[in-house]
């Protein structure tokens, strides 16, 4: 009987050994981190292929759902969750979304992968989920500065929207990627038909060099603070659009991306451009506002444009740049300086528009004449000075 | 014009829609792998060995009895292979190996027949590309002939196009994508070297060329005693053998080296296919009826070749049937490919996973309603798992099968007739112990019926070896002659798979006629045996059976030289009925080779007609 009972446990714990049993714990985070961006779907959602792992299908299901939403929080070049300090504010929050992960998808595809790999499923699924929710709930948490409330503080930066070349596309490129900015919150400024660049800035820009954007001094004619170059190209199943955004005062580059629309037959090509906006935008925003809130973190960029006549033009020069130095720590950037008409780049903390500069300008000036605002756009300030004498805008 | 475009724009199409299918993100890996229509181009000549076919004659007598010999006669006879002869056999190649799955382009004499899913469509060449002679020659030769035709007057149409059209896909794109995405998101979105060869490479050219063909020939003269009349007559048959071997060359463009090259190719196996004619003559038969049993012989052999190279064909990845498993309950599986894929009833899946890198299988599936996907929206083909289970994200691949297997079983077949002698004779045993063999086919699969699902046929010949035991008298117990039998019969059953371990079982009811070979001896009965079958199926390739079951018959023959130095009729001791158990253990193995069986097989997508 006793060698039976061992033969018994023997062939038992055998068994129990031999048998592929697949040990899985479940945790509130994700047990997986694969995850990649596919493209934007929408201007609050965003395609984004999750890997799960469990020990079937359905667990792995669950586990790529979390995956999926992690990425969109931590993961990628544009989490939402940018600093280690949003990241342990929201720690309570992101367990919540982890544990009803569905509440944010918003479709799943059919199985992309499925592997089994060390006894354990692993599988892989494309979701789409609704990012501005969560940015809602984590802005609701004050986890993150919402949209408006970044508007509010700093004053969220002014665009405008160019098509780099024309064709059957621009319209629909430019009209999708000011949809893109409006829905995030900007405030888009559109060039009506027969626009023209104004005279003073075509002056300046003449002034500055040969070499100037046409759309640069647009942006500045339309005062806005930023200014996007559209450019798309594509065949009748496939689009691409690059993007380029820079800054207007300065003419830095803020950001630039390009983002394709899948490779599909359809009846009219402007869908796929829109869909190839529709990737830039989520890309090309969030570089905008991370660039945006440094910038404005050390100073927000203005052009003050000076006209004054080549009597005084020397003694305002002084003196504004006096007058400039005192409002800014960071060195001022002198673009062109002739006998009667110069210009320059000034970064300032806490000043919201160019009048507000020219309000400061005016205080602190102790050069010849008195301080006259020409025309003050978004960052752009144009001011005239001069003693005695006509003031005059001629190129040197 | 018109259509020649047609034809045109349709080859390059296919040569380039389906290669995007793991380009990007949205697609899904290997694991998750679907078969995508492919497009192949074929010539409505194929090759042959030899214009004509020397068959080499017997001449057998036999007389009412069936005994009789053959001697080989001093000549042969010359079977003429003309030229519709031969386009019929490419129309039966083009039928049962390049199968509906495939949109079809094939060159003809100065047309072209493009058959896609949506039907056929004749196009004029208009002398665009010089019409492809298969002619006769040795395999060599004709390959040589095939590639240079392929690489001069082929290439020069269609290789410009495609290769233009390979460029303006690129050229497509702007400067600032192959410089900037083609660098940074080329893996991410596809465009990768594997893409370019994904995008170029998915179409292929099939040649056929029909190897020495194999043959034999009968006449056949039997003597018959007219039942009315009690005079004698004869009647003629003419028998013919074939054996033909096709080998199927499979070329592809190559868009780097900017030829076709060789692929590989298949060796279609017909088997041994015997023809005769339907019913037997009175007269010496025409050299028209000949011809016209040779002719149906051929076009057997030709469909056998073809149906053992398309199950070959099946064996490349490249050509079979890959699904992912959508959902399931473990047990049941949906699929919209149907007759247009070539998916017939009973079809088998291996179900695949992929495991720590290695793809294996754990189960199998058949299909059990075919979608009628004549056109776009048709019920989908249901697939129930017989060995296993599936679960979402699994693979199916199809199982190269021809639903044919060759039968081998151990049996006791025991029959009892009672005796009649005297009052209490207690009869006759016999005890048959032996083996049988024979054919299995799967009637759902082969004509492509819901209606005939896993009813299988058995064709069996039996051979056995056993004794006679009875009883002389009361007090007398005798055991007979040890008694040799041989014997036949057809068999139906029908399969119920029990759960999904690969079990089932099945009512089957099989009909014989045994005789004894003994000098000594000549018994024969008829049976009829109905039976239950216990069965597992390992694979599509191989099953075992337990069979048991009851003979119920009747002696239709008794004769005995027990009682006299003669054999004498002893029918009158028993009472006729027979009955007795029957037992059997049998395995099937799978015949990829179909043979004869080649005439049963139907087209599945005859229901689109």
């Amino acid at each position: 009987m006793r060698k039976f009972l061992v033969l018994m446990l023997v062939l038992a714990l055998c068994l129990a050994g031999c048998s592929n049993k697949c040990d899985f714990k479940k945790q509130q985070t994700p047990a997986l981190y694969e995850a990649t961006f596919v493209e934007s779907s929408g201007t609050g959602e965003m395609m984004i292929k999750a890997t799960g792992i469990g020990c079937s299908v359905e667990e792995a299901l669950e586990e790529a759902k979390k995956t999926a939403v992690w990425f969109v929080l931590e993961g990628g070049d544009k989490p939402i969750l940018k600093t280690q300090a949003e990241k342990t504010r929201a720690y309570g929050l992101e367990m919540q979304m982890y544990a009803n992960p569905v509440k944010y998808i918003r479709w799943i595809s059919d199985i992309k992968s499925k592997k089994k790999e060390g006894g354990k499923t692993k599988v892989t699924y494309l979701f789409k989920i609704d990012v501005a929710m969560i940015q809602q709930e984590l802005a609701a948490a004050e986890i993150i500065t919402s949209t408006e409330d970044l508007g509010e503080s700093m004053g969220l930066p002014t665009v405008s929207v160019f098509a780099d070349k024309g064709g059957d596309f621009a319209k629909t490129a430019v009209s999708a990627l000011q949809e893109y900015f409006q829905d995030n919150s900007f405030e888009v400024y559109k060039a009506a038909q027969g626009d023209t660049v104004n005279k003073i800035v075509a002056k300046m820009a003449a002034l500055e060099g040969a070499e100037t954007d046409p759309m640069h001094d647009m942006a500045l004619s339309l005062g806005t603070d930023v200014y996007a170059k559209v450019n798309y190209s594509g065949s009748g199943s496939k689009a691409s659009v690059a993007v380029e955004v820079f800054e207007t005062a300065s003419g830095k580059m803020l950001g630039t991306t390009t983002g394709f629309s899948a490779e599909r037959r359809v009846s009219d090509a402007n869908a796929l451009v829109q869909e190839a906006v529709n990737d830039a935008g989520a890309k090309v925003v969030s570089q905008i506002r991370k660039e945006w809130m440094e910038m404005v973190k050390k100073g927000k960029p203005f052009k003050v444009a000076v006209l004054s006549n080549s009597t005084d033009g020397a003694a305002v020069d002084e003196a504004l740049y006096g007058a400039l130095k005192e409002l800014s720590s960071r060195p001022i950037k002198r673009q062109a300086g002739g006998k009667s008409t110069f210009s320059y780049i000034v970064y300032l903390k806490d000043m919201p528009n160019a009048y507000e500069l020219f309000q400061a300008l005016k205080k602190a000036y102790s050069g010849p004449g008195q301080l006259e605002k020409v025309s003050d756009a978004g960052s752009f300030l144009v001011i005239k000075a001069a003693g005695n004498g006509e003031i005059e805008l001629t190129i040197e | 014009m018109k259509k020649f475009l047609l034809i045109v724009f349709c080859l390059i199409s296919v040569f380039q829609l389906s290669a995007v299918e793991d380009a990007s993100l949205l697609k899904s890996d290997e694991t998750q792998k679907t078969y995508e229509r492919k497009a192949v181009m074929g010539f409505g000549d194929i090759g042959f060995m030899q214009d004509a076919v020397k068959v080499p004659m017997r001449y057998c007598e036999y007389n009412e009895k069936g005994e009789g010999r053959c001697v080989p006669w001093t000549f042969s006879v010359n079977y003429p292979l003309d030229t519709s002869e031969k386009l019929k056999a490419a129309k039966i190649f083009y039928q049962w190996t390049i199968t509906n799955r495939f949109d079809k382009i094939i060159l003809g004499d100065n047309v072209a027949f493009m058959r896609t899913k949506g039907g056929e469509v004749k196009i004029d060449l208009g002398g665009k590309i010089p019409t492809f002679r298969a002619g006769t020659s040795d395999r060599a030769t004709f390959r040589r002939h095939l590639e240079h035709y392929l690489n001069s007057d082929v290439r020069k149409v269609f290789g410009k196009l495609l290769d233009a059209s390979a460029e303006q896909r690129y050229s497509e794109l702007s400067e600032k994508e192959q410089e900037t995405f083609m660098v940074t998101k080329a893996k991410e979105l596809g465009l990768s070297a594997a893409f370019v060869k994904n995008l170029l490479n998915s179409s292929y050219v099939f040649a056929a060329h029909v190897a020495p063909i194999g043959s034999a020939g009968r006449v056949v003269r039997t003597r018959h005693k007219s039942v009315t009349t009690g005079l004698y007559y004869s009647s003629f048959d003419i028998e013919i053998e074939l054996s033909v071997d096709v080998v199927f060359m499979i070329y592809r463009y190559n868009y780097e080296t900017k030829r076709f090259e060789h692929y590989g190719d298949i060796v279609g196996h017909s088997g041994g296919i015997s023809g005769s004619t339907d019913t037997a003559l009175q007269i010496i038969p025409t050299p028209k009826q000949v011809m016209s049993v040779f002719n149906d012989t051929f076009r057997t052999a030709i469909k056998a070749a073809s149906l053992n190279a398309n199950y070959q064909l099946k064996q490349d990845d490249n050509f079979a049937i890959f699904m992912p498993v959508k959902s399931s309950d473990g047990k049941k599986i949906e699929s919209s490919f149907g007759v247009m894929e070539d998916i017939r009833v009973d079809h088998p899946f291996e179900i695949l996973e992929t495991v720590d890198g290695k793809t294996q299988r754990k189960g199998f599936a058949r299909a059990r309603e075919v979608s009628i996907n004549c056109n776009d929206s048709a019920a989908p083909t249901v697939i129930k798992v017989t060995n296993g289970d599936a679960e979402e994200g699994d693979q199916l691949r199809e199982y190269p099968w021809t639903g044919l297997y060759f039968n081998l079983g151990l049996e006791d077949d025991m029959v009892y007739a009672k005796g009649n002698r005297y009052s209490g004779d207690i009869g006759m045993m016999l005890v048959a112990p032996g083996l049988h063999l024979g054919t299995n086919v799967d009637l759902g699969y082969v004509m492509n019926s819901s209606a005939l699902s896993e009813f299988y046929l058995n064709v069996f010949l039996d051979f056995n070896v056993g004794l006679q035991s009875e009883y002389k008298d009361e007090n007398q117990k005798s055991i007979g002659a040890l008694l040799y039998w041989f014997g036949g019969g057809l068999g139906i059953a029908k399969r119920f798979y029990a759960g999904s371990a690969g079990f089932f079982f099945a009512p089957a009811i099989d009909a014989s006629y045994h005789g004894t070979l003994n000098d000594g001896r000549d018994f024969q009965h008829f049976d009829i045996t109905p039976q239950i079958q216990l069965g597992f199926s390992a694979t599509p390739s191989f099953d075992f059976i337990i069979k048991a079951g009851w003979n119920v018959g009747f002696l239709t023959k008794a004769e005995s030289n027990e009682y006299s130095m003669e054999k004498v009729d002893v029918s009158g001791s028993y009472s006729g009925f027979v009955h007795g158990p029957y037992m059997s253990l049998d395995f099937n193995f799978h015949l990829p080779i179909v043979s004869a069986m080649a005439r049963m097989y139907t087209p599945s997508s005859n229901v689109c007609r």
